[in-house]
């Protein structure tokens, strides 16, 4: 009895250390995809970076109510692209953001590389002007080669749904991308 | 990707650049930075409560196993006949009286007696498949049944004195004429000042 009271605190103690294993080691293999999720949305380092930690904070905190741990992926997913779209939403300075971004490169120093700027610039630009059900779906499927299976996963929405929002999202921002370049051109 | 668009975009092409723009790697010191900030963070409120829960019902549990084993046993009353002991063995030796004493439910009840004192344990509260209560019967008791009967049947014991015995109540006497007095209501008068004044 006295041991069953002695036995109680360790077996809890080690309760406690295996899921702070577990969460270390989803920690090890999602931080890149929260990173690249936020920096779907923001597209600044630093802020990409403050909102996955925010987002992997958060996670810690709500680990041990998650029950299927599996899942745990498409949770963070979530969870950061929502942190993303409201630090995006309510952050005043973006513009001057923006603008600091663009005035860095001119820093390059070759000319491939202003073009390879410029066009990122127009494809975040067709990116930004998805509505975000398409942009969601643009983001993950274009983050480490997630097919649409693994993106209906992350979405938990049928894969139906990814295949038609992709179709449409692809197909709006090939329209934008033309138009830009056809009043580039004129 | 220049060329591609003033054609046509191709599918492939812009997954193309979109992993491209995608592509970006977190720094080095994100992890370390995210271990840093979830070190920092105190400890979840889940994890506190399931701690405090888990140890509330340890606590609960062990001391409830205390209580349990430090009573000490409940001595058994020394006149206490055990519950075997107490059951209707033997019962159904008693005399058969053949039902002419016995009538209605007495003799049910006997014959229910005799049937119970064959095999069924004592400790059972009721008859098996019967649902009926089990009897027990002190074996002293059924002892001296088995004497009184056997007095009876030996002549040894004279039932005739009883058969005798005069009631000890005495008759109760009739009672007497009772004298109630008669009600009497006083006539209801008109006095001055008794009733409300009509207008």
């Amino acid at each position: 009895m006295h041991e069953l009271a002695d036995e109680l605190p360790r077996r809890l103690v080690a309760v406690e250390s295996e899921l702070e294993l577990e969460f270390e080691r989803r920690l090890v293999e999602s931080s890149t995809l929260a990173f690249r999720v936020a920096y779907g949305v923001l597209r600044r380092r630093e802020d990409a970076e403050d909102v996955a930690q925010e987002a992997f904070a958060k996670a810690y905190r709500n680990f041990r109510q998650l029950r299927d741990r599996d899942r745990f992926r498409a949770w963070l997913v979530r969870m950061t692209w929502r942190l993303a779209v409201d630090r995006r939403r309510s952050d005043h300075r973006r513009a001057a953001r923006e603008t600091i971004h663009a005035t860095e490169a001119p820093t390059m120093t070759t000319t491939d590389h202003v073009i390879e700027h410029e066009r990122s610039q127009r494809l975040w630009e067709a990116i930004d002007a998805l509505p975000e059900k398409l942009r969601v779906v643009v983001v993950l499927a274009g983050i480490e080669e997630h097919d649409l299976n693994e993106v209906a996963r992350l979405l938990d929405v049928p894969l139906g749904t990814v295949k038609s929002r992709m179709f449409t999202a692809r197909a709006r921002m090939r329209e934008h991308l033309q138009c830009t370049m056809n009043s580039q051109q004129q | 990707m220049h060329d591609e668009q003033s054609a046509a975009i191709t599918d492939a092409a812009l997954d193309r650049e979109i992993a491209r723009v995608l592509g970006v790697d977190p720094s080095p010191e994100f992890a370390a930075r995210v271990r840093q900030r979830i070190a920092s963070e105190p400890a979840p409120a889940g994890w506190r409560a399931a701690w405090i829960v888990a140890a509330a019902g340890a606590l609960a549990a062990v001391a409830v196993v205390v209580l349990i084993a430090s009573r000490p046993p409940r001595a058994a009353p020394a006149t206490a006949v055990p519950l075997q002991a107490r059951s209707i063995e033997g019962v159904g030796m008693l005399p058969d009286t053949g039902g002419a004493a016995l009538s209605g439910a007495r003799g049910e009840a006997a014959a229910r007696t005799r049937h119970l004192g064959r095999s069924v344990p004592a400790a059972v509260g009721q008859r098996a498949g019967t649902g009926e209560p089990e009897i027990l019967v002190d074996p002293r008791e059924a002892r001296a049944i088995r004497a009184f009967f056997e007095g009876v049947r030996d002549g040894r014991i004279d039932l005739t004195p009883l058969l005798a015995v005069v009631p000890s109540h005495a008759e109760p006497e009739p009672a007497g004429d009772i004298h109630i007095a008669p009600i009497v209501l006083d006539p209801i008068g008109a006095r001055s000042g008794a009733e409300g004044v009509l207008r």
